[in-house]
């Protein structure tokens, strides 16, 4: 059921468009690393202000507050065009372990981002323990989805 | 020797050849020059957001700049040495690549703009440190970066799909 999914997926005028067109592909993954810029490095922003490497006089809600619209915008651009990818190419996506190993993480990653580091991060200030294991649980997790997507393309 | 076999005896040398055909070394390169750009664009982005009055508006240019000057620094000499290596491994291909030259004419431009920054722009920040939208010249500094990372950044993907006659 999976598989025809996938199938349907690449077969309708979009994918096949994106499949078929000169430049679609390419200019796709190119918004795909921009949404990379954004995201990524809110992220890791966030993390090194978590872990005390930066900005400590400011309070870490101020600039959770400020790089929200951001890392938003940035996951909003890799999700559309990650989906606009996969669909160019679903059925190849279908075998390949390490696919499935990104859309994996990528599950933990979300959850992770809009349930603990969220809402840690908007209190005042989480205790260091916290801070720790949220600034190295959202690294781990997006560097991971990071690494399956490049990993995607090599194995 | 024109530039040309310069880069031809760079990928046909003995290093050159081995990283190209190297198994896992070179994936493992491209992966830190791709995983990198959040370290080095995605940091400097949000000095030129700064600088550009776009984002954190209440905290001092300055201030935001000592923030992401290590992060960033460390980040483009990864991308710089990665690059190298990937350079090498295909140099004389590369000079052929329109998108290289695209991308090569992006860094030079990036380089004055930043320089242009640090000697000319920034002498009077002590007047505009504070300030949420600063001076016109800073803004556009901003925008002019951002501008040119996100073109080296699409010359660089476009690279891979560029075709060359080699």
């Amino acid at each position: 059921m999976v598989y025809s999914f996938f199938e349907w997926a690449e077969n309708t005028p979009f994918g096949l468009f994106v499949r078929d067109s000169r430049w679609g592909f390419a200019i796709t993954e190119v918004v795909h690393l921009f949404g990379l810029v954004l995201l990524l490095g809110g992220v890791l922003m966030m993390s090194m202000r978590l872990l005390g490497w930066t900005m400590t006089d400011r309070p870490i809600w101020e600039l959770a507050r400020e790089l929200r619209g951001w890392i938003t915008l940035g996951l909003v651009a890799m999700l559309a065009s990650g989906v606009t990818l996969w669909a160019s190419e679903a059925v190849r996506m279908y075998d390949l372990p390490w696919f499935w190993f990104k859309m994996a993480t990528l599950v933990l990653a979300l959850i992770f981002h809009f349930t603990v580091f969220r809402k840690l991060a908007d209190k005042d200030e989480p205790r260091p323990l916290a801070r720790l294991a949220i600034a190295c649980g959202a690294l781990l997790l997006w560097f991971g989805v990071g690494f399956g997507g490049r990993a995607i393309g090599f194995l | 020797m024109s530039l040309f076999e310069l880069c031809k005896m760079l990928q046909e040398s003995e290093i050159g050849m081995a990283i190209h055909s190297s198994l896992y070394f070179f994936p493992f390169v491209e992966t830190i020059h791709v995983l990198g750009l959040s370290v080095s664009v995605g940091t400097i982005l949000w000095f030129d957001l700064r600088a550009m009055g776009l984002n954190m508006r209440q905290q001092p240019v300055s201030r935001v700049f000592a923030a992401v000057r290590p992060w960033m620094l460390a980040g483009f000499i990864a991308m710089f040495l990665t690059g190298a290596i990937m350079f090498w491994a295909h140099a004389a291909l590369c000079y052929l690549n329109p998108s290289f030259r695209v991308k090569t004419v992006g860094l030079v431009l990036a380089g004055f703009n930043a320089l242009y920054f640090h000697f000319k722009t920034q002498h009077g920040m002590a007047e505009w440190d504070n300030a949420p939208t600063p001076p016109l010249g800073v803004r556009l500094a901003g925008l002019f970066s951002v501008l040119l990372w996100g073109v080296i950044i699409a010359a660089g993907r476009m690279m891979a799909y560029t075709p060359v006659d080699y």
